[in-house]
């Protein structure tokens, strides 16, 4: 018999003022793979960086690959970076972006941790949809995740699920 | 679990949701492996997904993921994608090949991952198309990618079997996993 998943851990609605970062903590450990959906409006410009468990060691890698209307592009930051942004910070203060981010084993001790990520930030000229490979280099499970932004707005809503 | 409305797991699935997503079966290397095979697959869901990640190290040449459905190793096999390397962006295909391509890059270690959608695989009159995203990044040097990758298999059998087998093997010892989802 099948098992029945993609669970809602939990969701954050942003309200009464923004904020400039929301984190899910206490995750268990007992899916093979999370998924973070969020929807909403960032402020202009604002790019959105990605943390896991409280750190900023240097253990985020990303590739990116992207469209922007016109053109595509490809950029990395390997190695060294101490968070991880998954998009490009194309907003424009009223038009709505979203995120979804695939963590892959992420409860596993021996590996590191990828995500896949796929990014929409629409606006009139200067959106982009992304696509994000990255590595987070450490062996510890990831129990907790923080989104963080200049300007996280009212109305912005994350939701934490198993699968 | 109840269903929770307006709330769609992915961009290429829209159908997918919780409540409606179930595990058929995972599996966990313990050491190399030449292929990694699902078999006997219900036929009971609309569609499939199969999420990975693996471990590359002690892998060498070519990282390629190929894709074979019931085990037909006949040239029915067409392929598109698109990758960026961080520098660059670059799209491939194939046809008549004798499987589908996710894309690997050809540097030695890392780890990837990807996320692989097969709509409609119980169709027994049409041909089945997969959709995958995926990646690599190294753990040492700067070195990885991102791709989206297509491949059609022109054959109209339903899918009752998934085999993946990758250049120089998938690299095991309890680090790849590969998971399959029937969502209905």
């Amino acid at each position: 018999m099948a098992t029945q998943t993609y669970v809602p851990i939990a969701t954050q609605t942003i309200s009464g003022s923004s904020v400039s970062s929301l984190t899910f903590s206490s995750i268990p450990g007992t899916y093979t793979d999370l998924k973070l959906t969020f929807t909403g409006v960032l402020g202009n410009s604002n790019i959105i960086n990605l943390t896991v468990n409280g750190s900023s060691s240097a253990i985020y890698s990303k590739y990116m690959l992207y469209g922007a209307g016109s053109g595509t592009g490809s950029s990395s930051s390997a190695v060294s970076s101490t968070f991880l942004q998954f998009a490009n910070g194309t907003m424009t203060g009223t038009y709505p972006a979203s995120y979804e981010l695939n963590f892959l084993w992420y409860a596993n001790t021996s590996l590191g941790k990828t995500l896949l990520v796929q990014s929409s930030e629409n606006n009139a000229s200067t959106g982009q949809t992304v696509l994000t490979m990255g590595l987070i280099n450490t062996s510890s499970a990831i129990t907790s995740i923080t989104l963080s932004a200049s300007t996280i707005n009212v109305g912005c809503t994350a939701t934490l699920w198993g699968i | 679990m109840p269903l929770l409305p307006g709330i769609l797991a992915s961009a290429q699935q829209a159908h997918i949701s919780s409540g409606n997503f179930y595990l058929i079966s995972s599996q966990t290397l313990s050491s190399l492996a030449a292929s990694v095979s699902f078999s006997s697959i219900p036929s009971t869901y609309r569609s499939l997904q199969l999420r990975c990640q693996q471990n590359r190290s002690n892998a060498t040449g070519s990282r390629d993921i190929y894709v074979q459905f019931n085990s037909d190793t006949g040239t029915n096999y067409t392929s598109h994608l698109i990758y960026g390397t961080g520098s660059a962006v670059s799209a491939v295909s194939s046809d008549a090949a004798t499987y589908g391509t996710i894309f690997g890059a050809t540097d030695p270690t890392g780890v990837g991952s990807f996320i692989m959608d097969i709509s409609d695989y119980a169709s027994t009159t049409k041909y089945k198309t997969m959709f995958a995203l995926g990646g690599m990044v190294q753990t040492s040097t700067p070195t990885g990618y991102a791709s989206i990758n297509s491949a059609a298999w022109k054959n109209t059998a339903a899918i009752t079997s998934i085999t993946l087998t990758q250049q120089n093997y998938f690299v095991g010892s309890s680090q790849s996993i590969f998971s399959l989802y029937g969502v209905i």
